[in-house]
């Protein structure tokens, strides 16, 4: 038991090694190959135009993933910058003078540290900006492909079906 | 069985003091060259800040060090040395069994998907 979750725990870090990119990537792969795929079953395989759409209405539910997959690293940006570093610096300090840590506040900051604050917030705010961007591209891109299919997937189906005949 | 005490070297504090600076320089720098470096450095910063937050409990006591050091060697009896791996990050501890001291002694970053498998493998500290 302890080798499973062992194991899960290693393969769990694996997976967090995965950029975000790489889960927008493969979102919008399975999304289309929903899409794409189930079409072309119902003409190739299983010939049934009726059932053509299916796979546009399972990628349209697939696309929901791309919510899941970004992640809020500007705020994560900001936290790191203006909160976790002074606070690691100041554990340590205390590490170095022998006295027990304390959560006590940060001093007030400065002027100079407060320009700093401001020009950090609106890095993250671009940084936002752009995992938004990114994440409507690829959903833009799936939700099309998946509401062509699903709304005229039987219609194609039919017509591609009389035409391999 | 006696308690476990730790104790982390100035060495190490110094290292933990410049890493901290240098993980947060590179967060700052990484905002220009768009959100995918940015990714890659709060990555390491926070596996890094994980690893600082299991450090300072340890150096509190309210950390049990035979819960999160693991031996270094896998099969041998004569090694000293203790690991504390979180993602990217391991701190190396001296062992002296006979007084139960943990001594922090510096610390380094290691590939998160080979310390993830060698954990596997590793007997913890007890």
């Amino acid at each position: 038991m302890g080798v499973i979750a062992k194991t899960l725990s290693a393969s769990a870090a694996v997976g967090d090694q995965m950029s975000e990119k790489t889960k927008h990537w493969i979102v919008f792969v399975v999304s289309l190959a929903s899409s794409v795929g189930g079409f072309l079953f119902f003409v190739l395989v299983s010939p049934s135009p009726e059932n053509a759409s299916r796979g546009g209405d399972l990628a349209m539910a697939i696309t929901l993933g791309f919510l899941f997959v970004s992640r809020n690293y500007g705020s994560r940006y900001f936290a790191a910058l203006t909160k976790r570093s002074p606070a690691i610096l100041a554990e340590i300090q205390n590490m170095r003078d022998g006295k027990s840590s304390t959560d006590a506040p940060l001093p007030e900051p400065t002027c100079k540290e407060l320009e700093r604050r401001i020009k950090i917030l609106a890095q993250s705010i671009e940084i936002d900006k752009q995992g938004h961007d990114t994440e409507n591209s690829f959903l833009a891109g799936a939700t099309v492909v998946a509401t062509l299919v699903s709304g005229f997937g039987d219609v194609a189906a039919k017509h591609l079906i009389e035409f391999l005949k | 069985m006696a308690k476990w005490t730790v104790f982390l070297s100035d060495r190490l504090l110094l290292e933990l003091d410049e890493t901290t600076r240098r993980l947060a320089k590179a967060v700052e720098d990484s905002q220009p060259k768009g959100r995918p470096a940015v990714e890659a450095a709060l990555r390491r910063f926070e596996e890094f800040d994980t690893l600082m937050g299991i450090l300072t409990s340890l150096d509190a006591g309210t950390t049990d060090p035979a819960d999160v050091l693991k031996w270094k060697a896998i099969k041998s009896s004569k090694s000293r040395i203790c690991l504390l791996t979180v993602g990217g990050w391991q701190a190396l501890f001296l062992i002296d069994e006979r007084q139960h001291r943990c001594g922090g002694m510096f610390v380094e970053e290691v590939s998160p998907v080979w310390g993830s498998l060698r954990k596997l493998f590793q007997r913890p500290l007890r």
